[in-house]
């Protein structure tokens, strides 16, 4: 039974979609950055003043349409004989307020979810296929900021699987500008491609970007009308120790360099962002967890040797209307210390297109691709998704997500899997 | 209750005591008065007057050096026109016993040019503003950055009456295309005023003996002072404007950027205003701080911890917030140039503004609090806070029948009333004028394209009939009402609404999903 529990806790992981972050597809819909409601430059985690009550409270709840009495223009006085306004009509009622004064805040994320997988088959012939029906807590994260002054922010957070983030924020502009400056210090999580919701999307943690994948560096954003660019010096010791010692071969200043500009501009009605991205890490001491399954088991030593990985990639969103595309598109590249073996090469994509029949409501497509070795047709990974996410009330998320996925080297063949969650969020 | 009436009485007058040195010796009772007669000179080399590139409406405006640049005229013999003179610290009973205006003072709009350039008027009286020319002017009027009033001229030999309340130096511009025309006038709260002929005379009649102090402004030399003493005769003086230092061949700096000859205009007030004002004062400390803790909270991520607009949060928003300190607003009942209403302010607040980030409140915050944040709004600009009462709301018609008759009345109307020259023949917001449009804020600004069908102040008719009416404040789109009858703006409204297109489909695929859209 060990290793049909083996499997099932690969399947549970390759399909969790544990992490939340920022949803790139509300910066895309609204010609923003992810800072526009988050405190990261990054995105992700700890709202801020605009995210949590601005943006949460008026733009992502299903809620009713205003009262046409409240269009009506009109200088008479109102009429005695109407109703009162009633507690329905009359205010969200949410009493909670994450602002613990002026300048202490609270955040979180508070996910839990109902999972079941279908693979194809046993993992050996003529095995019975397990089937895996369970409920998991995915995330339970609790951010604070602290504002130390109008430039200075703190910034940590105690995730209950994801380890922690603590950060410091230097923002040049305390007022809107045309052109800004941000420096992030501490153990962040870097900014690179669009920065999903679902961490382990072959654009994500499968290429060594996950949820866990934080580090110890230096940020600096910049921000110049419609151009961001962000340009990180980190340890490279993702998810790992807090100093860089590891890896025999590594030198003392191999460091992990992320990058990422975009540009944000208008087409008509459509609304776009266009951009790319780049990290470099020399000396670690781990391939893609994606490409690098392909490698026996018994290279594991020559892996340790030390990996220098490149990842390069675009990405495109687009919006118009109720209509929203994201496109993100890397490249992968992993060449090892070790003679012994060969580089690995390969790309990997995330498209989604979302509609929004309303407010509070998206229903969402998505399509993944990832190829190992560059031909296209051999050892390809394919996943397509449908997500129905609801937003019924302030800070709660509600998602439905039915996937199926083609992966010929699973033991366990193609499999479907579903997921339920709800996510409590401020 | 005895120390609070002497700090009160204390405080009331205030007033009375600064600026001592230009309150002028108490008139004997009916004291004959005299004229003082003077003279405005510029000490430098006179200028040529600049000839104006005229570059728009060419067919009415003329080419080719018709018009001048009248900011600095100086005659032969140095005399310098359009400057402003002012007796400062005219006390109430001087007022009272005062010569009154006896002709009301006009503005002309002739040859695409504010006649007269310069002028000065007594507060509260009532400008006429007309034009010669057959063609669309909107009289825009700032005091300091904020718009008192912008008035569409729309045709020819139409007349609008305009009453000035607010002391101050309102400076003019036009937006239809006119980038040259500009012209000032200087609000006066007391009737001892004038403003220099083209040789730089000026006189100012009704002044008993004293000694008076002169305040004279132009729009680019600056202000100078000079005391005066009236005896038993008319007095003669003379102002001399210097150039400016950096210049000593004569040529002259640019214009100021902001004149604040307006802050010397001292009103006197009465003890009656000053218990009102004081009144108004608590009212609004007590807006502010009923509302200080909402809006830090809810709107100055955005429009800032001094609601100036610039919040953080800002920098991506595809309209930039309201600065909310000018008390200039787009969305009123109210006549052009007033303030919103407290009514009007609620209903912005409740349902946002449609295809901005400004988000609709309501069913977020109670009706308390948006009333509450309202107020809030209303204690960050003096514009709520004058002496003068507000108007009452603009009185909204019952919607006329909107039929086909009614949109071609409503078409006719958008051409003859120069609505063209910057909506464009179809209502695309491509006018001729369009591309040059700046805001209050000097942010460039596109008509919106009626196509689309949706408008920011809101669909239907009623929203379309207010904006044409009282104009949109912070913008060049000037107020109508004064130049068209209720039936004839409810068919521009409906004309507007016809223009949207009726694809339901697309409309509703192609539109953002939310709740600020009309019901």
């Amino acid at each position: 039974m060990t290793w049909r529990l083996a499997i099932a806790f690969v399947l549970i992981w390759l399909v969790l979609p544990s992490r939340a972050e920022a949803l790139p597809r509300f910066a895309a819909r609204n010609g923003m950055e992810c800072i526009q409601c988050h405190v990261s430059p990054a995105g992700g985690g700890m709202r801020n003043a605009y995210g949590r009550n601005v943006f949460a409270r008026n733009w992502l709840p299903l809620r009713s349409r205003i009262p046409a009495e409240d269009w009506v223009l009109t200088n008479q006085p109102p009429d005695p004989n109407a109703p009162a306004p009633t507690d329905k009509d009359d205010g969200d009622r949410t009493v909670f307020d994450p602002e613990i004064n002026t300048w202490l805040a609270i955040g979180g994320d508070l996910r839990g979810a109902y999972i079941l997988i279908l693979p194809e088959r046993g993992a050996t012939p003529g095995s019975k296929r397990e089937i895996t029906s369970s409920f998991f807590l995915m995330q339970a994260d609790l951010y604070h900021s602290v504002a130390l002054n109008d430039h200075l922010t703190a910034v940590f957070d105690f995730g209950a699987y994801t380890g922690f983030e603590a950060w410091a924020l230097y923002h040049w502009k305390r007022e809107a500008s045309d052109y800004d400056v941000m420096c992030r210090v501490g153990r962040i999580m870097p900014a690179f491609g669009i920065r999903e919701v679902e961490h382990q999307l072959y654009t994500r943690e499968r290429i060594g970007l996950g949820a866990s994948d934080r580090d110890t560096g230096v940020e600096v954003t910049g921000y110049a009308g419609p151009l961001t660019a962000t340009v990180s010096v980190l340890n490279g010791t993702f998810g790992d120790t807090a100093f860089d010692t590891h890896g025999s071969s590594r030198r003392t200043f191999e460091k992990a360099f992320v990058s990422r500009i975009s540009y944000r501009g208008e087409l008509g009605p459509l609304r776009l962002q266009l951009g790319g991205s780049f990290y470099g890490n020399q000396g670690t001491n781990q391939a893609s967890p994606l490409f690098g399954g392909a490698l026996a088991s018994a290279d594991a030593t020559e892996i340790g040797r030390g990996v220098n990985e490149v990842r390069a990639g675009g990405f495109l969103t687009a919006n118009l209307g109720r209509f929203t595309y994201l496109a993100d598109l890397v490249w992968v590249r992993d060449s090892f210390y070790s003679s012994v073996l060969s580089p690995l090469r390969g790309y990997t994509s995330y498209q989604e297109l979302s509609f929004q029949p309303r407010q509070g409501l998206d229903v969402v497509a998505t399509l993944e691709f990832a190829d190992p070795d560059l031909d296209i047709l051999d050892d390809r990974l394919l996943r397509v998704g449908g997500v129905v996410e609801l937003f019924p009330w302030t800070f709660t998320e509600l998602r439905a997500m039915v996937r199926k996925t083609w992966d010929p080297s699973s033991p366990t063949g193609d499999a479907w899997d579903v997921v339920l969650f709800s996510h409590l969020y401020f | 209750m005895r120390l609070r009436t002497i700090i009160i009485l204390a405080v009331a007058s205030v007033p009375l005591l600064v600026r001592a040195d230009d309150v002028p010796t108490p008139p004997a009772a009916a004291a004959a008065t005299h004229t003082i007669h003077g003279k405005v000179r510029f000490a430098g080399t006179p200028p040529v007057p600049e000839a104006i590139h005229v570059h728009h409406d060419t067919h009415v405006c003329g080419q080719g050096g018709a018009l001048v640049d009248e900011s600095l005229l100086v005659d032969a013999n140095g005399g310098l026109a359009n400057t402003i003179v002012v007796i400062q610290g005219v006390t109430p009973e001087l007022v009272a016993s005062g010569p009154r205006p006896t002709t009301p003072p006009t503005l002309d709009q002739r040859n695409c040019a504010f006649v007269p350039h310069a002028q000065s008027v007594t507060q509260g009286t009532e400008l006429a503003i007309q034009s010669k020319d057959p063609l669309l002017h909107n009289i825009h009027a700032f005091l300091g950055k904020r718009t008192v009033f912008n008035l569409a001229i729309p045709v020819a030999n139409k007349v609008v009456q305009r009453r000035l309340d607010e002391p101050g130096i309102i400076r003019i511009r036009c937006d239809s295309g006119h980038t040259w025309m500009s012209a000032y006038i200087a609000v006066v709260p007391h009737q001892f005023h004038a403003t220099s002929s083209r040789d730089g005379s000026f006189q100012i009649a009704g002044l008993p003996p004293g000694s008076y102090t002169l305040r004279a402004w132009h729009e680019r030399l600056g202000a100078v002072e000079q005391r005066i003493e009236v005896t038993t005769a008319d007095a003669q003086v003379s102002l001399t404007f210097q150039p400016p230092q950096d210049s000593p061949s004569g040529k002259v700096a640019p214009p100021p950027a902001e004149p604040t000859f307006g802050d010397a205009l001292v009103a006197t007030r009465s003890a009656v205003q000053q218990v009102d004002e004081r009144q108004r004062m608590e009212q609004r400390a007590r807006y502010s701080s009923e509302g200080r803790q909402l809006f830090h909270k809810f709107c100055a991520t955005c429009h800032g911890d001094h609601a100036t607009g610039t919040g953080t949060s800002a920098r991506f928003t595809n309209t930039p917030p309201r600065d909310l300190t000018r008390g200039t607003f787009k969305f009123r009942m109210t006549p052009a140039g007033s303030p919103p209403s407290e009514a009007d302010l609620n209903r912005t607040i409740s349902v946002g503004v449609r295809g901005t980030h400004m988000p609709s409140w309501r069913g977020v915050l109670t009706r308390a609090q948006i009333t509450t944040l309202a107020r809030y709004v209303m204690s960050l600009s003096d514009a709520f806070w004058t002496q003068t009462p507000l108007p009452p709301p603009l009185d909204i018609p019952t919607e006329t029948p909107y039929d086909a008759s009614s949109v071609a009345r409503g078409k006719a109307l958008f051409t003859k009333m120069s609505c063209v020259t910057c909506h464009g023949l179809e209502g695309r917001g491509n006018g001729p004028a369009a591309a040059a449009l700046v805001d209050d804020w000097s942010h460039s600004i596109k008509p919106p394209d009626f196509t689309t069908g949706a408008l920011k102040g809101g669909c239907c008719g009623a929203a379309v009939y207010r904006a044409v009416s009282t104009g949109l404040a912070g913008t060049p789109m000037p107020a109508f009402g004064g130049a068209m009858t209720p039936a004839e703006l409810w068919d521009v409204a409906h004309y507007v609404m016809s223009l949207g297109r009726r694809r339901p489909a697309v409309d509703y695929l192609l539109a953002p999903a939310g709740r600020i859209t009309p019901p």
